[in-house]
């Protein structure tokens, strides 16, 4: 008799192994028995101090909002060039991005094959930017310069990889 | 006249010239082309008649019809071994640090550590791509003077000599990824609110390099390191320039090995919002955070 | 139910046991018998229930490990593509695009190859266009990642400015004042 309960159990918890995970499970906080949060104090000591000696190191971690002005100097070492006042003589303005660096960029598409030049953000007579820089290029280039201008947004595009070209050129207008 | 025409002759007035290239028709003025979708878009979606492209029934990317395909013809060979074991020093430029420098990017009155690189907003580093830092490359050796403090993770014996013949001074540092964390966004990093956590020892293969006076390691001897300064001047032929007293002060500033930030001990916790700073009292936490 | 069940166990046991006598040449007192042994047998912990003792040094069974060369776009736990694996463990990405491989052979009958032959066996060859396409999309997006590791020996190959089909950074430009 006892070997035939115990052999059906054996079976039995066998056959059905998923079933027992519930028939033993046990409570042991309910929602309603339990009280709210409260806010713990901390128990480790600390002090509070303001010296702003200690704080102008945390400002100096920290980083700044906006992008700071370039100070003029005498000589930059690094080929860059600031934006001059005689800027405003020329009929045609290229505009600086927010970084202080002059807006010429490559675009490759069509897996290498596609090179464009595009220069973004320019004002004033855009077609007789569009005409000098031609001019230039063209006499780098054996292949005709082939460009493309949209005056709202101020973009001329130039099939191939003027980049720096280009810069030379601006930079020598000190835009 | 209507308001909305009112409306477009003012905005022609203040518009640049208007041609075809930067016009658009009114919406709902050309039909757009139905691309065989829906139950009377088309018969076969687009995807023409039978076929494997039709019945999405396409061999496996690779497969070659039964022969051995290309991707199996050729023997293993360990190139990617370690990969995800070694450190990884994504790079930047003397020319890149000179160029912050012209453009007032970066404080060349303070010492200049990961922080303030990474305060710049222009460098991007990702500790769980297993990267500890930034290496300083040597394109732009010729061209750089300035009298900086610099503070990297890894440089070459070139730049090193180009930083100290412009005057200034380098320090090779190891940063463990907690610590990375905490200096690429320290006002993240701040307003956890969790104490300025110890800066680790680097790992047996790297306390080598940082403790090498040629590399001007941060935990090599000082003394070996002005001396290994001398060797190097010999070695590319330049003098050391004298330094002033005033920038004297700011170019001996170092961090000690288990710091983080500059002025701030680990243990801190600071308060961005009340402008505080929060120091343990327990003894030991202090000794703790001290050792 | 009981004893059905039991029955069948003690048939499979017989059948092990003894490969040779047929299972139906058993006669029912012959299965009670070893019913009852085996009862006996459950309660005695030292035995185990089925010990065949001809399949205990056999190798145990084993589900074949297929390999699968597919790849996977859409995981099942994570919906992210998937790298086939015999790729990376055979080619090796530079960052301009190309995947570099080693020569078929290049250990095979040495003997019989002449110097030149496997010093060109040897070498690490460019894959095609086409080829290095293919493998790009048989690898998820973490094998096309720049490394920057220190002491790289591909460290220098990573670059390929010199032509202009693998240009990453616009071409340099020399002003004519400054040109030989």
């Amino acid at each position: 008799m006892s070997l035939r309960c115990y052999f059906s159990q054996l079976l039995r918890s066998r056959l059905s192994a998923h079933s027992n995970t519930y028939k033993n499970s046990v409570r042991h906080a309910t929602y309603k028995a339990s009280p709210f949060a409260e806010d713990i104090e901390p128990t480790v000591k600390y002090e509070v101090s303001k010296n702003p000696e200690e704080w102008k190191y945390v400002e100096r971690a920290l980083p700044l909002t906006i992008v700071p002005q370039p100070i003029r100097k005498e000589s930059y070492p690094s080929g860059w060039k600031p934006q001059t006042e005689d800027v405003k003589k020329l009929p045609y303005l290229v505009q600086r991005t927010k970084n202080h660096m002059i807006p010429v960029y490559l675009q490759i598409s069509q897996r290498g094959v596609r090179r464009h030049t595009f220069v973004r953000k320019i004002q004033g007579d855009i077609n007789l930017l569009e005409q000098e820089l031609k001019e230039f290029l063209q006499k780098e280039s054996f292949q005709p310069i082939r460009s493309q201008v949209n005056e709202l947004t101020g973009i001329i595009r130039i099939n191939g990889d003027h980049v720096n070209a280009i810069k030379y050129f601006l930079e020598k207008k000190n835009l | 006249m209507s308001n909305t025409t009112e409306k477009a002759l003012n905005l022609l007035r203040y518009l640049p010239r208007v041609c075809i290239s930067n016009i658009r028709d009114n919406p709902g003025a050309h039909k757009q082309a139905r691309r065989g979708r829906g139950q009377h878009g088309g018969d076969y979606h687009g995807a023409g008649n039978k076929g494997a492209k039709a019945r999405q029934s396409y061999t496996r990317l690779g497969y070659e019809m039964g022969n051995n395909p290309f991707y199996l013809r050729f023997p293993f060979e360990p190139y990617y071994k370690g990969h995800h074991l070694k450190r990884q020093y994504p790079p930047v430029s003397l020319l890149n640090l000179q160029k912050l420098i012209d453009t007032n990017r970066i404080d060349t009155t303070k010492p200049i550590d990961l922080v303030a690189i990474m305060n710049t907003g222009l460098f991007r580093l990702y500790p769980d791509q297993q990267h500890f830092g930034f290496q300083l490359t040597d394109e732009g050796a010729d061209i750089f003077s300035a009298k900086i403090n610099l503070e990297i993770q890894w440089t070459s014996e070139p730049v090193i000599a180009a930083i100290e013949r412009a005057g200034g001074f380098v320090t090779t540092a190891y940063y463990d990824a907690q610590s990375l964390h905490a200096m690429i966004n320290t006002k993240k990093f701040f307003e956890r609110g969790i104490p300025i956590p110890r800066r680790m020892m680097p790992p047996p293969d790297a306390i080598e390099y940082y403790s090498n006076p040629a590399n001007r390691g941060y935990l090599s001897d000082p003394e070996k390191i002005s001396k290994e300064r001398l060797v190097l001047a010999q070695k590319y032929g330049y003098t050391l320039p004298k330094l002033d007293d005033q920038i004297l002060e700011m170019l001996k500033e170092r961090k000690d090995p288990r710091q983080i930030f500059y002025g701030l001990h680990p243990g801190w916790v600071v308060n961005l919002t009340d402008k505080v700073i929060l120091k343990p009292l327990d003894e030991e936490l202090k000794e703790y955070y001290a050792s | 139910m009981f004893r059905n069940i039991l029955c069948s166990f003690s048939r499979l046991a017989i059948a092990t046991r003894t490969p040779q006598s047929n299972v139906f040449k058993n006669t029912s007192d012959n299965l009670v018998k070893q019913i009852t042994v085996r009862n006996f047998s459950l309660l005695n912990i030292q035995a185990p229930l089925a010990a065949p003792k001809l399949l205990e040094n056999a190798p145990k069974p084993q589900p074949a490990a297929t390999s699968t060369r597919t790849v996977t776009k859409f995981s099942i736990r994570k919906g992210k593509r998937k790298s086939v694996k015999a790729v990376l463990k055979r080619f090796y990405r530079l960052q301009w695009g190309i995947w570099i491989r080693t020569k078929a052979g290049r250990n095979k009958k040495l003997w019989k190859k002449n110097p030149p032959q496997k010093r060109r066996l040897r070498q690490h060859v460019f894959c095609n266009s086409t080829q290095s396409h293919m493998l790009d999309k048989m690898v998820g997006p973490y094998w096309r990642k720049p490394r920057y590791f220190i002491d790289d020996p591909y460290q220098p190959y990573h670059v390929r400015n010199e032509f202009e089909r693998s240009r990453v950074t616009p071409k340099p430009y020399i002003p004519p004042e400054d040109r030989i």
